[in-house]
């Protein structure tokens, strides 16, 4: 059996997409090192979500999820670009330089992210580099394991879900 | 207390497992599918939220580099030789930098989850416009007694004096800082993309990179120059360029009164609690001290001798000093009343 698989050019709309959601992107990966903090910029888009015309939301869930968040998330990003102070003699104890821990944010969500990686089960990590780096369907990933489409994608929620886990641990640990 | 958190954790886990699986589920849902993502979202920002977080760490996933991973190169050897037909080298190659054997293909593919496309086609069309509606002021005060130093995102640093009130609003192209009350010593941080403006009253102020202050009292602004050129500008006159050592007074109507070789020093004297007045209006003066001392406040009755001008250095903190200045004129009549100095013509 050869399941060949489609290498796709990155499209257009997906490289816009990229580009597009990279500031909501940043925005979510801080968010879940702080998970405590109650977020107003998730308030507003959830209101925004619920005025949304359904049907029109029914048509594509995340595009409009994503549309919405990232709309606010810019905004609030131009509020904080609109506070323009960075040092204030009444408050010189907020006036400390970013910790170190904020510069390398990025890379340690990514030794994160690995980390919680590779303590999956052996079956989840070739399941997802079959989705990922393959860019197999489920039914074709169930075919080549010779599992059922509905077990690849149990393995699939559970694989991203003890990721998720994993990361809020650590967030609330920090 | 316990129990109360591993509920709350259990509450958690299972968002989160649902997340996972909407995530999921919707990379191929069926109307019905999508219909109730829609409700389930709307549930609870909760749900919102984690569905959100979740596509995050998705996407973090994607970029990492699985065959980097040795639990990933372990999974890949202990699967049985030929059940996973890894694809050939089809288009875009990327030179391997894998020192692993088994993985040595020479190519990686770049294959997007699926999640990812087509949304942007519809977010080009679909995209609720929303607009910038929000207006959160940026509000400095002090309070009398209290000066305060703010240095700004662009670098420019503000002094404050006591009982003053700035608005700072930055933009792509514009700084515009409103003193709303009392005096402010700019120090300008060049930017010749961005003018810095102070609007105040009638006038507006404008500057490039120069330090100035601008006081604002009840008859009026003054600007005055430490260094470099700002441009003062009001309804009622054809705006004045300034430079250092100059001085313009905007009356509240807009009338420009420039007036030349002020003493540098001596403007931002302030910052050292000296007030150096030189033919200033009573009412201004009064002004000045009441922004220093909580008590006593200083009141001028009268329209006469409000505008009646003085000079003289005082010791902001010291406002006997000035009243045993003041009781010198005949003109003027001081009474006590509780903490308050109250002035008026005799």
């Amino acid at each position: 059996m050869n399941i060949k698989a489609k290498a796709p050019a990155p499209s257009f709309a997906q490289s816009t997409f990229e580009n597009y959601h990279e500031g909501l992107h940043r925005f979510l990966l801080r968010r879940l090192r702080n998970a405590q903090d109650a977020s107003d910029v998730m308030q507003e888009v959830f209101l925004r979500v619920l005025q949304l015309e359904r049907t029109e939301a029914v048509r594509n869930p995340q595009g409009y999820l994503y549309g919405i968040a990232s709309h606010v998330a810019k905004e609030f990003r131009h509020r904080m670009l609109r506070d323009p102070v960075t040092y204030d003699s009444q408050q010189v104890e907020n006036a400390v330089p970013p910790t170190a821990d904020e510069l390398t944010e990025s890379v340690s969500i990514e030794r994160d992210i690995q980390q919680a990686l590779a303590q999956l089960p052996a079956i989840q990590l070739r399941i997802l580099v079959a989705k990922q780096r393959d860019g197999l369907s489920y039914p074709q990933i169930a075919q080549s394991l010779g599992l059922s489409a509905h077990t690849v994608r149990k393995y699939m929620d559970r694989a991203l879900a003890s990721v998720r886990s994993q990361l809020a641990s650590k967030g609330l640990k920090s | 207390m316990n129990r109360k958190m591993s509920r709350q954790s259990e509450d958690q886990q299972r968002l989160i497992e649902r997340a996972a699986e909407w995530f999921n589920v919707l990379e191929d849902a069926s109307a019905e599918e999508r219909a109730e993502f829609i409700d389930w979202i709307g549930r609870s920002p909760k749900h919102l939220e984690e569905f959100l977080l979740t596509t995050a760490v998705a996407r973090e996933i994607k970029r990492v580099d699985l065959e980097s991973l040795a639990p990933v190169q372990d999974a890949l050897a202990m699967a049985s030789a030929g059940i996973v037909h890894l694809p050939q080298p089809a288009t875009t190659a990327i030179a391997a930098d894998t020192s692993n054997d088994q993985l040595k293909r020479g190519v990686r593919f770049t294959r997007p989850w699926r999640w990812g496309i087509g949304l942007a086609a519809t977010i080009l069309i679909g995209v609720v416009a929303v607009f910038l509606v929000a207006g959160r002021e940026n509000n400095f005060a002090t309070h009398a007694g209290e000066q305060r130093t703010l240095q700004l995102a662009d670098g420019t640093v503000v002094h404050l004096n006591m009982r003053s009130r700035i608005d700072v609003r930055f933009s792509r192209g514009e700084r515009n800082v409103r003193l709303l009350e009392g005096e402010a010593l700019f120090d300008v941080a060049p930017d010749a993309q961005r003018p810095f403006r102070v609007q105040s009253g009638a006038s507006l102020i404008q500057a490039v990179g120069t330090e100035f202050n601008v006081l604002r009292r009840p008859l009026g602004t003054t600007v005055s120059v430490i260094e470099g050129i700002v441009q003062v500008s009001a309804s009622q006159s054809t705006p004045a360029r300034l430079q250092a050592g100059e001085e313009a007074r905007i009356a509240v109507d807009g009338k420009i009164e420039k007036r030349q070789s002020v003493d540098v020093g001596a403007v931002a004297q302030w910052r050292q609690h000296r007030l150096e007045f030189r033919t200033d209006a009573l009412v201004d003066i009064a002004a000045e001290f009441n922004r220093y001392n909580p008590e006593p406040q200083i009141v001028v009755v009268g329209d006469a001798i409000k505008t009646r001008h003085y000079s003289g250095v005082f010791d902001a903190n010291d406002p006997e000093s000035l009243l045993e200045f003041l009781q010198q004129d005949p003109e003027l009549l001081l009474q006590r009343r509780g903490q308050d100095i109250v002035i008026r013509q005799r």
